[in-house]
């Protein structure tokens, strides 16, 4: 039984994997392919074979984009917490959070996923996994971690998928690209990763964008709210009947906030309604519409969203969860608790709780939060077309 | 009696003969026609430099529904019984194209005034892309002197859209001051003023200072570049990736070309502060996505003060220089305090698919009764907002209804 209790999880906060984090975690023959730390620039720059180098982002020096650091960032300048556990704890005391749901660096990914040698991103998924691991152990009620999966293959994806669950304790899994390289969702060669998602209950990431040329975080700098580059992965899922065979997956869009898909969802239904004379898909219920799905089985992290938060019977008030983004350029650190609480000023408490703290925690199954959620909680929207 | 209801969004389509017969004699061959699809018998416009026909597709037209309210059981009847053939000129409402027929049509579905549009994807792609610069001119004439024609036949109800050409700055001046000297008081842009269609560029700026100078709105459809083919078909992933993919092929960044955007591209190179007087209109780009889009924008300009070098947030611009018109986007209406009541139009978008004739007018009041919009909102959403914006006139007592 925990004796934590959590007021502020942030669902979407990134670790800066250190130089070493491959080197020794690897087959030995591979070491002089695995990627490194160089230095580019005068800055340091993660180095993949057949790939521009990656600079490391500017705001791992300061925490935030707000406060600006040194520019161009060398290992030297990347705050301790994000590689380092017991600082992370330190770190996470400065911001006010609880607890935070740890993805991998942004940068450094995209670049890995384009590489060309196979041996490698598998080698690097797993390297990356058995790191992150012995960091959440330092603290098994404030460090959750995301797992990698592998873009080499189906067999890999589903393999890495139940060791990094089953033997590391790791608590959802990130989508870089679909095990199949099929370059939208739903295609049925990935059926078996969906079918081994379903047995172990883990959320499912697609953070920011999903596809082997997809970034997956967005540009720094200034920017209006876009859908993001991953909006379009769900739907050929849900017309895929994917959710009707495994509805024990749950999706979560990660890093893109929600105000976005409200307009994106109603803009589905209405097509859906008005060309079923198409029939481009069918879903097994007659009166259903796309949106049911796109609700029921996605949650959203939101940071900036203002719109969304007021919006929130609209997604359903479970399916959406604070995130700090620390240490990407939208983040707050250490003044995190400040932004979440500025963002839900107009919530009572329960709802405040919710979306800053519950509705991560019952989703991740986080200490204390035991029981999940019942249909009737994840299916409660409204319907967003009348005729 | 007053205006009840002006629609921000109407279209027609173009009369199969409209180029055949208009264009001068050396272009005429060369010029956007009518041809009948093999298989399925439509009909497909396509002009010189197009690799394949544009097929008038079921975006282009809509069934009478049954009965008094909106059947959507019976649409998609008929919609399944036209599936495996081709849309046809003869399958089309006659208001798509004759404005007498069109003030029957439109009275029928209560509403007293339109704001038109081309007939966007299906001759539209095949002139824009043209690449003799004088034959794509001659079809944007051709179409403008008959948008002036049909204003004319019934100026109470119609404020026609020249579409302004894409070959470039010079000749986007001379058709505008042409079309203004011949009576159209509106323009809807294909690109930019300078032929761009992904960027604006300083020398857009006399067509900018032009359109104030006139007072026209400058309404933007939707986006640049509409996806070849049937509009419905696009909306699956695969769908919209190969539209791309072909548009990438032709140089075309259609991703520059949506409304949004243009919007962030013309705000942040400082279009509305050199033109506060600029009026900037999305055409049928919906509301829903914009309190989101602003209150990013907003922020990203705050974090990064040092590099916008405006003296106003997006959304002080937005709230200024631009509107939004939508179909039906309940979520956008709901929304509609953190859009500003002021900037949104109601627009049916007849006579496309999206649209609910002969109900529109009873589904657009229907959508804004339900999120609790008041008597003085609904009027300004349906008919006052783009009256202002269009400047269409209406007195005290406001005396033109003509719908029942």
């Amino acid at each position: 039984m925990s004796d934590i209790t959590y007021h502020l999880i942030s669902a979407d906060s990134h670790v800066v994997e250190p130089p070493d984090v491959f080197a020794g975690r690897a087959p030995a023959g591979l070491a002089d392919r695995l990627p490194k730390l160089g230095t580019v620039d005068g800055g340091s720059a993660w180095l993949v074979e057949g790939v521009e180098p990656v600079p490391l982002e500017p705001s791992v020096a300061t925490g935030s984009g707000w406060r600006r650091g040194p520019s161009p960032v060398t290992w030297d300048d990347v705050l301790p917490g994000l590689y380092d556990p017991a600082e992370r704890i330190v770190a996470q005391d400065s911001d006010s959070v609880d607890a935070e749901i740890l993805y991998p660096s942004s940068g450094l990914w995209d670049a890995v996923k384009q590489s060309d040698d196979a041996e490698v991103k598998l080698a690097c998924a797993t390297a990356y996994n058995d790191w992150l691991a012995e960091h959440c152990a330092y603290d098994r009620e404030r460090l959750f971690g995301i797992a990698k999966i592998p873009t080499t293959s189906v067999d890999d994806a589903v393999r890495e998928l139940q060791r990094a669950v089953g033997e590391l304790g790791l608590r959802g899994a990130i989508l870089d690209a679909f095990p199949s390289g099929s370059r939208v969702g739903g295609n049925a060669d990935d059926d078996p990763f969906w079918e081994a998602v379903n047995d172990l209950k883990v959320p499912v990431t697609f953070h920011y964008g999903v596809g082997v040329d997809a970034p997956s975080s967005p540009p720094p700098g200034i920017a209006p709210g876009l859908k993001p580059p991953m909006a379009d992965a769900m739907l050929p899922m849900v017309a895929a009947g994917v959710f009707d065979r495994y509805p024990d997956v749950k999706v979560v869009f990660a890093h893109a906030d929600a105000g976005w898909a409200l307009h994106w969802m109603e803009f589905f239904d209405i097509n859906y309604v008005r060309q079923k004379h198409l029939a481009q898909y069918t879903l097994p219920d007659d009166d259903a519409v796309p949106s049911d799905y796109l609700r029921k089985y996605a949650w959203f992290t939101v940071h900036q969203d203002r719109t969304a938060v007021r919006n929130r019977h609209i997604h359903g008030p479970v399916h959406l969860m604070w995130g700090s983004h620390f240490p990407y350029e939208d983040s707050n650190w250490p003044d995190d608790r400040q932004q979440a609480i500025r963002l839900t000023d107009e919530l009572a408490p329960d709802d405040r709780r919710m979306l800053l703290a519950d509705n991560v925690g019952r989703l991740y199954g986080l200490p204390g939060y035991d029981k999940g959620f019942t249909d009737d909680e994840v299916s409660t929207f409204p319907s967003l077309v009348h005729f | 009696m007053r205006y009840k209801a002006i629609s921000a969004d109407g279209h027609v389509n173009e009369p199969p003969e409209l180029w055949t017969k208009n264009l001068p004699e050396k272009y005429r061959d060369r010029g956007p026609r009518i041809i009948e699809t093999p298989r399925t018998k439509g009909h497909a416009w396509i002009m010189e430099g197009q690799e394949r026909p544009s097929l008038m597709g079921f975006s282009s037209m809509y069934f009478k529904s049954s009965g008094k309210r909106f059947d959507r059981a019976s649409l998609i009847e008929q919609f399944k019984q036209m599936k495996n053939r081709g849309v046809r000129y003869d399958d089309l409402f006659p208001g798509s194209y004759d404005p007498i027929e069109r003030v029957k049509e439109i009275t029928e579905d209560k509403i007293d005034a339109e704001v038109i549009f081309n007939g966007v994807g299906t001759v539209w792609n095949g002139i824009k892309l043209c690449q003799d610069k004088g034959l794509a001119l001659a079809c944007y004439k051709v179409y403008n002197d008959w948008m002036v024609e049909f204003q004319e036949a019934a100026p109470l109800h119609f404020r026609c859209n020249a579409t302004l050409p894409t070959t470039g700055l010079a000749d986007c001046l001379d058709e505008m001051r042409r079309v203004y000297d011949m009576g159209l008081r509106t323009i809807q842009l294909e690109a930019y003023p300078s032929g761009d269609f992904a960027n604006p560029t300083p020398e857009d700026d006399a067509f900018w200072a032009m359109a104030v100078e006139m007072d026209i709105p400058v309404n933007v459809h939707t986006q640049f570049f509409f996806p070849a083919g049937d509009l419905a078909s696009k909306i699956t992933a695969d769908g919209m990736a190969e539209s791309r993919n072909r548009a990438k092929k032709r140089g075309i960044d259609m991703e520059a070309g949506t409304f949004p955007v243009i919007l962030w591209r013309m705000m942040a190179s400082g279009v509305f502060e050199r033109f506060p007087d600029l009026k900037l209109v999305g055409s049928e780009v919906q509301c829903g996505w914009l309190p989101y889009y602003l209150e990013r924008f907003d922020e990203s300009v705050k974090r990064n003060r040092a590099d916008w070098n405006l003296p106003m947030l997006p959304s002080e611009y937005f709230r200024r220089n631009v509107w939004l018109v939508y179909i039906e986007d309940e979520l956008g209406v709901m929304d509609r305090y953190a859009t500003g009541v002021d900037r949104i139009m109601w627009g049916p978008d007849f006579p496309h698919s999206s649209s609910a004739w002969p109900v529109d007018y009873e589904l657009g009041r229907e959508i804004l009764e339900r999120a609790g919009a008041t008597e003085s909102e609904i009027e300004r959403i349906m008919w006052k907002n783009c009256a202002d914006v269009f400047n269409i006139p209406y007195d005290d007592p406001r005396t033109i209804s003509t719908a029942a």
